[in-house]
């Protein structure tokens, strides 16, 4: 990767200075004077552009290759067992080769042939050593090529000016367009994955069966993928969550916003938002190592046996996170409300109270839904507090004290696992990760279109 | 008196209210400092550690030496002479670390040629166990027996056991035991994704910023790309990672578990934000400016690259910073793209596999042993430390290079 970048700047910077070389006393005339830089920009472009995409074209339609390759000669023929070792292991094989040129210090099962390993592996890193040669030298040669051509070829009146500002715009296009890639990649990888996994599972099996048992799937494989207890365990959760935020942080921004002054409020809000810069590992880790057992404890003070794992550990330190998002989001819901309508609530000789609850708050609520249903899917969408502190039974159940798990926290738990491709176990997690896409995007959609409606009308 | 009464209760109410909102207020902020204060005090214990002294009788070199003997010999010896009670019945093959053997071999090898007095005093790392017991750790010493514990009371009376600033921690990767794991890999696994992070994203979303403020047309197109970067914020962090996984580990054949991954699939997260940052700091540039530069004749590029965006710099700057210090923490993808597995060496480039410093928090917190809590608590706490100071870093910058328009 260092190599690419410091070949490609050496070239580039040859031809650049090339390129200013053209312009001798004779070909400088009135009209191209200013446009030297622009033309030798120009050259580079067009010649670093194309080699660079031709370069990364190759790279990874190679690696593709190599991949399929070695799968077809070698490892095809192996048992399953041996497939996944090799499959799971091979960077870090290639890498030992590399290394040190032998494989002794690594374990392998017995069942598996060490020479036959090591030859796969020879095999790879000769490909990938050709490969790596051959992408640079082809890289270089375009390079020169395309550099010389240009060079050669045109014709120095042109208005290179608005050449080089038109590449410059395709450029920032494509960087705008990779969020769109981005969107379509996301959507394909679920999908792709998640018919392979319906055509072996009904749908209908998967979105309303109750029993999960991905880890025994082979007794009964029809009934081991329903959806029903982990879509009940995670809006579980996302409602102790988000309702435990919505009274601690809707009131906070109520406060804030009426109450205090703005010299109070300058300090208490930067001192809020940093709830929203912790990590959720390390709120997964305060509520597995800290709150679990302080929770456990005050349950069993009452007399009540309570798990470790419980839905109401994670639910409440889920929502200590969304607090700051859901008061900076009414926060803004309220300021946006017109002053005339406060000032008339008053004026009528309300409290303050009363104008908050009979006024400012039917007017804001459109925006406080939004706010709520965006925390809604940000709960539904959070990973590691889950991971931390929930557990991995699939209980039906709305009782918050007792363990249920999430859409999360099994995508998690099946990817994490021994990986088999094509094998149902793995490629429910893209099943279920379609499923959480779906939900949190209706979430949001929903949201959005509120707080879009709202704004019109008081702007 | 009737409309007393009302009003009484009004008041009642009005009280009742803004107090509420004032407790919801408190008792966050109480919340956030309990847990930082349970963080804190369970992770600072990991900056020091003890060494016991320990007199070696006659060390030299020899390979039939048996070293373990030598080793367990002088320690009895050594219990012996500081006068502690019921000896037979303490634990002494927990009480030292899993190198020390190999540390006696070392001091050995190296006191070969010298002529050595006849015995040598060696400070030697105590285990864990021992470690969390002299730190009276909540739950420490479950392993250990009541005279083991008195015992080691009594040396560290005596002397024999001395605190140590922890210099393992920051010198090694994760280990087998805890008294040895530090987060060096962890450390540089995070450097090395979150640099070429900032490199991707930086390029890729100032440009993608640009285009859609200045540039696009008002098309379809640019409307579809516009609703999608604001449906990619939304998107759970998770998705990003099997994202990851099929289109960059199996489609493009990057390697899996490597820093270059790990930053794709960040760079992807980290896009919204900072072109929203950007698309917001570039159109709160006035236009006089943009005006001004046009009437003196710059082109389109020219207003762009040399008046909006030096003067829109420090709130993109936040942008970046604040969308950065978030995928810092981010955990989930990497779980998903393999960069949660035991690793005891330290990544040496960006195509070494390696774990991430919040990875390391999850690995250390699912282990069983005390030692290995105190150690996440310890990263947490660093992390934790890291990010406030880069939340600081951000206002600061914003404050400081804010150009009054």
């Amino acid at each position: 990767m260092f190599l690419f970048f410091l070949i490609s700047c050496i070239l580039i910077f040859i031809s650049y200075k090339l390129a200013l070389r053209k312009f001798t006393a004779s070909t400088i005339t009135r009209e191209n004077r200013k446009q030297i830089k622009y033309f030798a920009s120009y050259i580079v472009l067009w010649s670093c552009i194309p080699s660079v995409i031709f370069f990364f074209i190759l790279y990874f339609s190679t690696n593709i290759w190599i991949n399929t390759v070695i799968t077809n000669k070698f490892i095809s023929s192996e048992p399953l067992i041996v497939q996944e070792i090799v499959q799971s292991q091979l960077p870090a094989l290639v890498k030992q080769l590399n290394d040190t040129n032998s494989l002794e210090n690594v374990d392998f099962p017995s069942s598996i042939s060490k020479e036959r390993i090591l030859e796969m592996v020879k095999t790879i890193v000769h490909y990938q050593q050709w490969q790596q040669l051959l992408l640079y030298a082809i890289f270089v040669i375009l390079f020169i090529i395309l550099a010389s051509f240009l060079l050669n070829t045109i014709n120095l009146k042109g208005n290179f000016h608005n050449k080089v500002e038109k590449i410059i715009r395709v450029v920032l296009f494509l960087f705008a367009s990779i969020a769109i890639l981005t969107t379509v990649g996301v959507i394909c990888s679920l999908l792709i994955e998640a018919i392979k996994f319906f055509s072996q599972i009904p749908i209908t099996q998967f979105l309303f069966g109750s029993n999960w048992h991905p880890e025994d799937y082979e007794l009964d494989p029809e009934n081991s993928f329903g959806v029903i207890p982990l879509l009940s365990g995670t809006l579980l959760i996302a409602l102790i969550s988000v309702s435990t935020a919505i009274i601690l942080g809707l009131s906070a921004a109520i406060y804030m916003s009426e109450y205090m002054s703005s010299k109070k409020r300058k300090i208490v809000k930067p001192i809020l938002e940093i709830l929203a810069g912790i990590p959720s590992i390390v709120y997964g880790f305060f509520a597995a190592i800290t709150f679990a057992p302080f929770l456990v404890n005050c349950f069993s003070f009452f007399g009540i046996q309570v798990e470790n794992e419980n839905a109401l550990t994670a639910g409440l330190v889920m929502g200590i996170m969304l607090i700051p998002f859901i008061s900076s989001l009414s926060d803004d819901m309220l300021h946006a409300v017109p002053k005339s309508l406060r000032e008339g609530a008053m004026g009528m000789g309300s409290m303050k109270n009363e104008m908050i609850r009979k006024v400012l708050l039917p007017s804001a609520f459109h925006g406080i839904m939004a706010a709520v249903l965006l925390a809604v899917s940000r709960a539904v969408g959070e990973t590691m507090i889950v991971v931390m502190a929930s557990s991995l039974a699939a209980n039906l159940t709305f009782n918050p004290l007792e363990p249920v798990t999430t859409i999360t926290t099994q995508i998690v738990m099946l990817i994490q696992g021994d990986q088999e491709f094509n094998s149902p176990k793995t490629l429910v997690a893209f099943a279920l990760g379609l499923l959480l896409l779906c939900i949190t995007l209706v979430f949001n959609i929903i949201a959005v279109h509120i707080v879009n409606k709202y704004k019109e009308k008081y702007d | 008196m009737i409309k007393n009464n009302i009003a009484k209760k009004r008041y009642i109410i009005e009280f009742l209210f803004k107090n509420l909102g004032l407790f919801s207020i408190v008792s966050t902020i109480v919340i956030l400092f309990i847990l930082m204060f349970s963080i804190f005090s369970k992770g600072y214990t990991s900056f020091y550690t003890h060494y016991l002294t320990l007199e070696v009788p006659l060390l030299q070199h020899n390979d039939n030496a048996n070293y373990e003997e030598i080793l367990y010999g002088s320690l009895n010896a050594m219990l012996k002479k500081s006068n502690i009670e019921n000896i037979d019945k303490i634990q002494t093959s927990d009480l030292l670390s899993s190198i020390s053997i190999s540390e006696l071999q070392n001091v050995a090898s190296t006191l070969k040629n010298k002529n050595n007095a006849e015995s040598h005093k060696i400070e030697l790392l105590v285990s864990s166990n021992v470690d969390m017991v002299l730190k009276h750790y909540l739950g420490a010493g479950y392993l250990l027996n009541e005279e083991t514990i008195q015992a080691i009371e009594q040396l560290k009376k005596q002397g024999l056991i001395q605190t140590r600033f922890n210099n393992l921690f920051f010198k090694n990767s994760d280990s087998r035991y805890p008294e040895l794991a530090g987060i060096k890999g962890a450390f540089l696994g995070t450097l090395y994704t979150i640099s070429l992070t900032i490199i991707f994203s930086v390029i890729i979303s100032i440009g993608a910023g640009i285009y859609l403020e200045e540039f696009a047309p008002k098309n379809r197109l640019i409307n579809i790309i516009e609703i999608n970067i604001n449906n990619l914020a939304a998107v759970p962090s998770i998705v990003f990672g099997l994202l990851g996984l099929t289109i960059f580990q199996h489609f493009l054949g990057v390697p899996r578990a490597t820093p270059l991954l790990a930053s794709f699939v960040l760079t992807l997260m980290s896009l919204p934000t900072i072109i929203i940052a950007t698309r917001v700091a570039l159109s709160s540039v006035p236009n006089s400016i943009k005006e001004a530069a046009y009437g003196m004749g710059a082109s389109k590029v020219q207003v762009v690259i040399l008046h909006l965006l030096p003067l829109s710099m420090p709130s993109i700057l936040t942008g970046i910073i604040i969308s950065i210090s978030r995928v810092l923490g981010e955990t989930a993808p990497l779980l998903m793209i393999g960069m949660v597995a035991f690793m005891n060496n330290t990544p040496s480039s960006i195509l070494s596999n390696a774990v991430a410093f919040p990875v390391q928090i999850l690995l250390w917190s699912d282990s069983p042993e005390i030692g290995f809590i105190e150690k996440a608590s310890a990263a947490s706490m660093l992390l934790l430390i890291f990010l406030l100071f880069v939340n600081w870093l951000s206002i600061y910058l914003r404050n400081k290079f804010e150009v009054k328009l």
